[in-house]
């Protein structure tokens, strides 16, 4: 291999290398992300998304009530609870740090947050919020 | 790719790069230094990239007005600062929540009501702007939004998971409660006395009391100085300038049919309130058929009709509650003549229409409008 070749193969490389810096992390699912469960504006709970078993189960008592969430690998649902309404069931699941799933009888809340000091990722086209 | 670099590299040869020792030395300088900036340069983009250009960003949830209220800030203050900020603008709704919420005995409108027909009542500054711009609203929609129909909201007791209504109130009640419903019975005189001329008439802010408070937040918020936030109150969206990197914030508003956070469609806004009542958020069901909590004050009845939601967007999150509440009461076609005498207040109506989906009609202020859900 010439000497020429030899630059421009590590130009080349370095080049990819610089991108693959500059991309890495962006659209990396949800390893940074942790659930964080408050029950009355204390947070009772955190756990690393990435830590969890995909489908493990979790079952809440906040106040005597009974809530029943599940993690699917990077979303979170409420399968059940003993709210009067059941407003909770028919949130849809967590995936990022922009939505909650609220228990207003039982006073919970579930969060998804990113690791401390990172901006929450919010490509462009994410929504902000949802009006309902 | 390699004929750009192989074309750089012949052009560098002919200029003299490689062509001599010293030549080779320049050269090796030069493509040591341009890989260095632009690690450099890639490093600086990756720290602003995850940092925001300097921005912090700070936000929080908290449970009140009967709600999830979410704040976001993204300013260039110090976190503590933001943080101190949040905690003003937390006790602000809470303490606005107080004043304003008909079912604590001690605020001032359950104070009005309870004194209704008898003498007016002294309220909070604050207290009395909200009933005084409920009242505008009143005339503004021509009644189609009625902050005095507590009456009608107390007999269905939609919402009230406690207490629900098993069986539909008969004529006789519905008139006896409409009989108690009428802002033009109502006053707020210069010195914040509240008064309803009618015993057993009741002011129940409900449609209109979290726009206020997200205005009343909004101005807080920009009276620290924060550049860039969003307040969420329970669905009630208001828009604090753009998103920290210049563009529009992008809403979602709910799909009918679909869970809780699963947009029909979204616009983009900024320094704006997006605010939206739909039939699908809080109801009762009996006998098969479901009542939402949205009412018709000239019936006293449940909202009726094809509207499944509409989105008010405007400067005024106040008058976008009130507006929103009212367009359901007022169906498409007379909501669409308010619309003309309305500027700078953009709707979306969604509709059951003909097919599975229901259908879209935008004002044509309205920017950004993506269908999301098919």
């Amino acid at each position: 291999m010439k000497q020429k070749d030899k630059r421009l193969y590590l130009i080349l490389f370095l080049l990819i290398a610089a991108a693959a810096f500059l991309t890495s992390g962006r659209r990396g699912g949800n390893g940074d992300l942790s659930l964080e469960i408050s029950v009355d504006g204390r947070v009772t709970r955190s756990l690393a998304l990435s830590d969890t078993a995909p489908g493990t189960s979790i079952m809440l008592r906040p106040g005597g009530g009974m809530n029943e969430l599940v993690i699917s690998g990077d979303s979170v649902r409420m399968v059940s609870a003993d709210c009067p309404g059941g407003d909770c069931l028919k949130m849809a699941p967590l995936t990022s740090e922009r939505g909650v799933i609220v228990c207003l009888p039982h006073k919970l809340v579930l969060k998804l947050r990113a690791k401390d000091g990172r901006k929450p990722s919010n490509p462009d086209d994410a929504i902000d919020a949802v009006t309902y | 790719m390699r004929d750009i670099i192989m074309a750089w590299g012949r052009m560098a040869c002919q200029e003299g790069f490689g062509m001599s020792d010293k030549g080779r030395g320049g050269a090796r300088v030069f493509l040591a230094f341009f890989l260095c900036l632009l690690f450099v340069c890639a490093y600086i983009y990756r720290i602003r990239e995850e940092r925001g250009d300097g921005m912090n960003v700070r936000s929080r949830e908290s449970l009140a007005m009967d709600t999830i209220i979410r704040v976001s800030l993204h300013s260039c203050k110090t976190p503590e600062e933001l943080e101190r900020i949040l905690d003003g603008t937390f006790a602000l709704i809470a303490s606005l929540d107080s004043e304003l919420s008909m079912f604590k005995p001690s605020s001032g409108i359950a104070l009005v009501n309870a004194s209704s027909g008898q003498a007016p009542v002294k309220v909070s500054r604050e207290t009395s702007r909200a009933v005084s711009a409920s009242l505008a609203l009143f005339r503004l929609t021509g009644g189609a939004f009625d902050p005095t129909i507590g009456p009608v909201t107390a007999l269905w007791r939609i919402g009230d998971a406690k207490n629900p209504r098993l069986r539909l109130p008969d004529n006789r009640e519905i008139e006896e409660a409409l009989a108690l419903v009428g802002a033009d019975m109502a006053t707020v005189s210069p010195d914040d006395r509240v008064y309803l001329s009618r015993a057993g008439m009741k002011i129940d802010l409900g449609g209109i009391a979290k726009g206020f408070v997200s205005a009343e937040a909004g101005n807080f918020l920009a009276a620290a100085g924060v550049e860039s936030a969003l307040i969420d109150l329970g669905g009630n969206v208001l828009t604090v300038g753009s998103r920290p990197n210049g563009t529009p914030w992008k809403i979602g508003i709910q799909h009918p049919y679909r869970q809780r956070g699963e947009p029909i469609c979204s616009i983009e806004v900024s320094g704006a309130a997006v605010i939206t009542a739909g039939v699908y958020e809080r109801y009762v069901e009996i006998d098969g058929k479901r009542y939402p909590h949205i009412f018709d004050p000239h019936t006293g009845r449940p909202v009726e009709g094809d509207l499944l939601s509409v989105t008010v967007v405007s400067e005024d999150p106040t008058a976008g509650d009130a507006l929103s509440t009212a367009f359901m009461a007022l169906g498409l076609e007379k909501s669409k003549e308010l619309l003309e005498s309305l500027p700078g207040v953009e709707a979306i109506f969604v509709s059951k229409g003909t097919g599975a989906e229901p259908e879209l009609y935008a004002t044509v202020g309205i920017k950004g409008l993506t269908r999301i859900a098919r």
